[in-house]
């Protein structure tokens, strides 16, 4: 789920910052400006991990600022494909359901990357997996496993005024996901309690 | 900014959680807050990382230093891949079921339910296993919870 990326870049510490510990003062800067925060075709930024090297503080003219040119590495989210992750469910419509983890939102599984059999609610708003004469619910926050299979880029950066209208506003990275295989679905059903083993590799269908 | 290497390592979570407990410590003995996004992005990754059923939030702790070697060195004998070893210390499965989501096409490379249970039984040795019906629990209350919270939030948005 977590990969590291190197990165070199220019760090500007303002006077305010003169009387903190250099290393901290770069680190908060690194931070400030990294964490919480996508790359595009990298990931979702998540915290400084090492700083490999500093050059030498250089004051410009005209302001108070020190430059600092580093290399550092930062600790990213980036799912490979296939991936399998844990997430919940935040809400079902018609085209989908959207999951969801506490520090990244934009997961996806298209209606038609659910098991064969799921069916869309529209009294609860919620899918149902209709397997043996069993019915199963996919309810709104449950945990489940779902494995990654696609990812979605969209930059950014700004546009012209022309192009500006036809742009739908979307988040800069997006996952999308399947529950197609045996397995994968909400925890509880598969997480069976110890004695069930012999009926569970039947495809494991039995609900718990 | 320059992308020097876009992916120079994989980590574990386990190796992100220590990180961010690690940093924590460092911090309380700095002066001074810390930008406020870092401070939302760990929080919110914790809280992820202490969600059942997360093996980080399991108890006793399962992980400690040397204990991935230690995994590896046991799974050698059968032929993984760096992806399928990689999940299988996120994810700890220690049922046939949830070893096949993440192993592909497992019933071709890994025949057999003796062999399957001998491969968990490895996994639940090194790493432990979880209490099922604390887990359970766990993740039934949690869904509960968040449940309310939504439903608070409509009210107040209504």
């Amino acid at each position: 789920m977590f990969i590291l990326t190197k990165i070199a870049d220019l760090v500007q510490i303002v006077p305010e910052d003169f009387g903190k510990d250099p290393g901290q003062a770069i680190e908060d800067n690194i931070n400030a400006k990294y964490a919480n925060k996508v790359i595009q075709k990298i990931g979702l930024c998540i915290c400084l991990y090492d700083l490999l090297s500093a050059s030498e503080g250089l004051i410009g003219h005209g302001t108070g600022l020190i430059n600092v040119n580093v290399e550092f590495r930062l600790v990213v989210f980036r799912p490979f494909k296939h991936e399998v992750m844990t997430g919940r469910i935040s809400s079902a419509t018609t085209s989908g359901l959207r999951i969801r983890t506490p520090f990244f939102d934009e997961i996806f599984v298209p209606a038609s990357k659910l098991p064969e059999g799921s069916k869309f609610k529209h009294d609860d708003q919620l899918y149902v997996w209709e397997t043996d004469g069993q019915i199963l619910y996919y309810d709104n926050q449950e945990t489940v496993r779902f494995r990654i299979e696609d990812e979605l880029w969209h930059d950014q950066s700004p546009v012209g005024p022309r192009e500006k209208e036809e742009q739908v506003k979307s988040s800069p990275y997006q996952l999308i996901a399947t529950m197609e295989d045996a397995g994968l679905g909400p925890c509880l059903w598969w997480d069976g309690e110890e004695g069930g083993e012999e009926e569970m590799e039947e495809g494991g269908e039995e609900g718990v | 900014m320059k992308i020097l290497e876009a992916q120079s390592a994989t980590l574990t979570n386990y190796e992100v959680y220590q990180h961010l407990i690690d940093q924590r410590t460092k911090y309380a003995h700095v002066k001074g807050r810390r930008p406020g996004n870092l401070e939302t992005v760990v929080k919110e990754l914790l809280d992820y990382f202490n969600e059942a059923p997360s093996p980080l939030a399991s108890k006793p702790f399962p992980y400690h230093d040397g204990i991935f070697k230690e995994l590896l060195e046991k799974l050698r004998r059968w032929d993984f891949t760096k992806a399928e070893i990689l999940m299988i210390m996120n994810l700890r499965p220690t049922k046939p079921e949830n070893l096949n989501t993440i192993v592909e096409e497992m019933e071709e490379r890994f025949p057999g339910d003796e062999l399957q249970w001998e491969i968990v039984g490895v996994i639940a040795e090194v790493l432990g296993k979880p209490d099922g019906e604390a887990e359970r629990q766990a993740m039934t209350e949690e869904a509960k919870e968040a449940r309310t919270k939504q439903q608070e939030g409509m009210d107040v948005d209504g």
